[in-house]
């Protein structure tokens, strides 16, 4: 094993336990505050996360598009619904239990296809920064569903301000 | 002849712009209504000139409702020798009894009526009253009592006039415009009727007519009495209708065809069977039977009496009963295709004219008197047809309109006279008696006060009993003739008893007819008004009087068999095969028809069996006469206890097990909703848990269990 | 399983929890933003799990996990600038964002 697989290991395991720490605070919080900053650092986890998958690009993206933008974002909805932050913000007895059954049934099912499936994985596994052959594929291959993307975007704004612009 | 579609339009038309437009300007509806049935008369006896000239018959129809490729029900007009006479009768007759209308709808006790609604009438009545208030001033504390009796309303000096002094003033009845828009819509629907060519269109005017005889007996709806009766007329005529409507679809499924000339073509050629002719004749006759109020269905005609005079006329002579008789003279060859749908058509004819001129012995109101007799000659029409001659029943129809209508109209002119004097009710008049202005033991003397009516009224009676050389005693020849040769010629035992109720019935109207005449126009007056007040009527209402009083004399010379038979040879052409006059028979009626108005007058002018027809208490025999032989009792009785009971079970059906299953249908889907329902929280987070948990299930059925089965 | 190198599964296991433990959220969550901080990770999980595949799957179609895990981002911000208007404006119309409470649908 060499250093740096042991290196990623490390950093894999510490990671991905605060991850897990962190979504699990995040969904317990009951105040709504705490939740979005657990949710931030989870996200700054999964930023974390593609690093070490070797999409430094999504790596950035994901600190500025998240953590900056979308929590931010996240934090003023909260600051604008006053008195609901701190009300008892988990569902009945009967709707949690049938929800963890859910998300256990799921993760059990997901994980068994997961280790079971022979995945096709590639000899060398991707390395080295990948945004610039990312750049040429969302501007060639990729140019159609990019301009849609930023149609999206614009629409979900503009949706955004007519829906939340007071009469 | 391409105009003869005008002649229904013409008065529908005035019907429609006086509906509309007209309702309160009375005088111009009035006229409006006048002028478009005089141009139809006029239009009417062109065509009949035409037809007496020899044209040919005219007929026009168009397809009316579609019903697929090769089925259309047709709408179309027919005018021949049947159809032109009826119009000349029906138009002219209606003429002159809207003319006379015009007169007769200023009735003082209308107008009093009226005062509750109508400014305008109240205001007049005030003011001539004022006039001759002082003339009556000193007779106004003798009549302290009679004003008390009179209620809330402020004692005035018409009221006192009412009873002694000069009749009130005449004011136009409020209904007026309306009244002539009716009339307009139901001369309009029997001319219709007439004309039509086919099944379907002669029931729809067929109803037409009575709808306008529902509206105008209910012309004063606000009398009780008058609703009931519209309401009663309306539903027995319905009864018959029924029978109709279901005879018209069967011959039409059976045969495939709806217009006259055709069915008869197939019953003449022996197309159509026997029974199918039969079965169809009797439905159809259903229908005339109501129409045309034969028994059973004959309640209805008396209590239609509580329309106004005129239109009681209009029912009685021209329009609504003659529809029946006509009906039956139309489908004619269907009919003689079928010799016991001809016993029924003339039994019911034959008894019906018995019946009724029984009842009309001892009805005490003179427009009841009317009423029974109409019935009992609408027997003989129907006897004439049912007795297979076609020519002695519409020539019946044809002569009795005129003397019928004139008997009507001076029945009218009567009760118009009478009020007008101020022939008022005692308050404590016993409700099964008429109004004192109608009813013959309050009237007499009038035969020199009032003498036009007198006259007119007496040559119609003459007319009615069968005296040579007037009008009914021809037609009525010819219905007793006719019955006499079916009786001889194979009609068998069922046609001589016919023959004796006809016989009988002739001298039955006559004593009744000279009952009322003597009643009401000799002796000394007997009723509440004052006589020096009693003066003949308006020449409005005279002079259709003395017009109709012309055909009532001279209508029945047409026919006579001495003068060539002329109404049964344009009727039924090349088919006519009239015999010559049964001399004895004539006689013989004629001497019965003599001896009924003898005995009238020994019993009520000269007064000797007076006092026993005027007894209070009468015998069993009078009672039941008297009573219309209970058949109202007797209807009610039935539908009281089997039709009420019959309804309340089927009403226990309807709720308890129609609606039963409905309902529980509609309880079973709503409890299965309610339990599904509580899956449907409206909880997003409910939503949400479905959508997951659905995913896992799905996917552990898919991933982990089908595998382990296949 | 610890001496193994950082692989594939690895990716798609913690991918796999976060997803379900977003999952639990987005179902047990009764306040509206709540639901939709976890429907952001939910998202965040798929992304982890879209951008392994990138790396370590053997497809022509090169780096197309992490195309994706860009329009799923991109998806995602749209989605949150509309939930959380719609919250604003639901919140203003009811002064709650208790999900409960949003049910002008029903009835």
């Amino acid at each position: 094993m060499a250093a740096t697989d042991v290196f990623v290991a490390i950093v894999f395991y510490l990671v991905a336990a605060t991850m897990i720490l962190a979504g699990a605070s995040m969904v317990l919080a009951r105040n709504m505050v705490r939740s979005a900053l657990w949710l931030v650092l989870t996200l700054a986890g999964v930023a974390v996360m593609y690093v070490l998958l070797s999409a430094d690009f999504l790596a950035v993206a994901q600190i500025l598009v998240y953590v900056g933008a979308i929590m931010i974002l996240m934090l003023f909805a909260i600051m604008l619904t006053p008195n609901q932050v701190d009300l008892p913000s988990a569902a009945p007895q009967a709707q949690r239990i049938s929800a963890a059954l859910t998300a256990l049934a799921v993760f059990g099912i997901s994980v068994f296809v997961m280790l079971s499936h022979r995945w096709n994985v590639r000899a060398v596994p991707l390395d080295a920064p990948s945004s610039e052959r990312l750049g040429v594929l969302l501007m060639s291959t990729y140019v159609l569903p990019f301009e849609i993307a930023s149609l999206l975007l614009t629409a979900g704004m503009i949706g955004a301000i007519v829906i939340a612009r007071e009469e | 002849m391409e105009l003869a579609w005008l002649i229904p339009v013409l008065p529908f038309a005035a019907f429609a712009v006086i509906g509309l437009f007209l309702r309160r300007q009375a005088e111009l509806a009035g006229w409006l209504s006048v002028l478009a049935i005089a141009a139809s008369c006029a239009i009417a006896w062109l065509l009949f000139f035409r037809m007496l000239g020899g044209a040919p018959p005219y007929e026009a129809q168009f397809p009316w409702l579609a019903l697929g490729p090769d089925v259309a029900l047709p709408f179309g007009i027919r005018v021949d020798p049947l159809a032109a006479v009826m119009l000349v009768v029906v138009t002219t007759v209606s003429l002159l009894i809207q003319i006379y209308s015009r007169g007769y709808l200023y009735e003082p006790e209308e107008a009093a009526e009226a005062g509750t609604g109508h400014p305008e009438a109240d205001a007049a009545h005030g003011e001539a009253a004022q006039a001759h208030g002082e003339a009556v001033a000193a007779q106004a504390d003798a009549n302290e009592r009679t004003r008390g009796a009179h209620g809330v309303r402020p004692p005035s000096a018409a009221e006192h006039g009412e009873h002694h002094g000069p009749p009130a003033p005449l004011v136009r009845d409020p209904g007026f415009g309306r009244y002539f828009a009716y009339i307009s819509l139901f001369t309009a629907s029997m001319l219709g009727l007439v004309l039509a060519n086919n099944l379907l269109t002669i029931y729809l005017f067929w109803e037409g007519v009575g709808l306008g005889s529902y509206l105008l007996i209910g012309f004063w709806y606000t009398k009780p009495e008058a609703a009931m009766a519209a309401k009663k007329a309306f539903v027995t005529t319905r009864f018959g209708d029924f029978g109709f409507l279901i005879g018209i679809l069967y011959l039409w499924w059976q045969t495939g065809v709806l217009e006259f000339g055709r069915l008869a073509e197939l019953a003449e050629t022996g197309a159509m069977s026997e029974t199918v002719a039969t079965i169809g004749a009797l439905l159809l006759f259903m229908g005339a039977v109501g129409k045309s109020a034969q028994f059973p269905l004959h309640v209805w005609l008396p209590d239609a009496m509580e329309g106004p005079t005129p239109v009681s006329a209009l029912i009685h002579a021209a329009t609504m009963v003659a529809a029946g008789v006509y009906l039956v003279a139309r489908a004619f060859p269907i009919f003689e295709h079928s010799p016991s749908a001809m016993l029924v058509v003339a039994f019911i004819g034959g008894f019906t004219a018995i019946f009724a001129a029984s009842m009309g012995l001892v009805a005490t109101d003179i427009k009841r008197v009317m009423a029974f007799s109409t019935v009992s000659q609408l027997g003989y029409m129907m006897l004439g047809l049912g007795a297979g001659a076609i020519g002695a029943g519409m020539f019946h129809l044809f002569t009795h309109a005129f003397f019928k209508a004139l008997l009507f109209l001076t029945a009218g002119s009567v009760i118009f006279i009478l009020h007008r004097a101020g022939a008022h009710d005692p308050e404590d008049i016993d409700p099964r008696d008429p109004p004192r202005a109608q009813d013959i033991r309050y009237m007499g003397g009038m035969w020199k006060r009032a003498p036009i009516t007198g006259i007119t009224m007496t040559i119609a009676a003459l007319s009615l009993a069968g005296i040579p050389p007037l009008a009914g005693f021809w037609s009525k020849d010819e219905v007793l003739l006719a019955t006499y040769e079916r009786a001889t010629h194979g009609g068998g035992a069922a046609y001589w008893l016919l023959l004796l109720f006809a016989i009988i019935t002739v001298l039955l109207t006559a004593f009744y007819m000279f009952r009322v005449v003597f009643l009401t126009f000799a002796g000394s007056y007997r009723g509440p008004a004052d006589p020096q007040y009693i003066k003949e009527s308006p020449a409005s209402m005279t002079l259709p009087l003395l017009v109709l009083a012309v055909p009532s004399v001279v209508a029945g010379l047409w026919g006579a068999p001495q003068l060539g038979h002329g109404f049964g040879h344009f009727l039924e052409g090349a088919d006519f095969h009239g015999g010559e006059m049964n001399l004895p028979l004539a006689l013989f009626s004629t001497l019965l028809a003599v001896g009924g108005i003898a005995l009238a007058w020994l019993t009520y002018k000269n007064g000797s069996l007076l006092a026993m027809a005027m007894n209070p208490r009468p015998s069993a025999v009078y009672a039941t006469l008297l009573n219309r032989y209970w058949i109202d009792e007797l209807y009610m009785w039935l539908i009281d206890t089997f039709i009420i009971n019959w309804a309340f079970a089927i009403d226990w059906f309807d709720t308890h097990v129609i609606d039963g299953a409905v309902n529980g249908a509609a309880r079973l889907t709503g409890s299965i909703g309610n339990s599904v329902r509580q899956v449907q929280t409206g909880r997003i987070p409910a939503y949400a848990l479905a959508v997951f948990g659905g995913l896992a299930l799905i996917s552990i059925w898919a991933i982990v269990i089908r595998p382990l089965f296949s | 399983m610890a001496l193994a190198p950082i692989g594939l599964q690895h990716f798609l296991v913690l991918g796999t929890i976060l997803f379900c433990i977003g999952m639990y959220g987005a179902l047990s969550r009764s306040n509206a933003v709540g639901v939709l901080l976890s429907i952001e990770l939910m998202l965040n999980a798929v992304n982890v799990i879209m951008v392994a595949f990138a790396k370590f799957i053997d497809t022509p179609q090169e780096l197309a996990g992490q195309v994706f895990a860009i329009f799923i981002m991109t998806v995602a911000a749209a989605e949150a600038a509309v939930g959380l208007a719609i919250v604003i404006s639901v919140y203003r119309l009811r002064h709650s964002i208790q999900v409960d409470d949003i049910d002008l649908l029903k009835n």
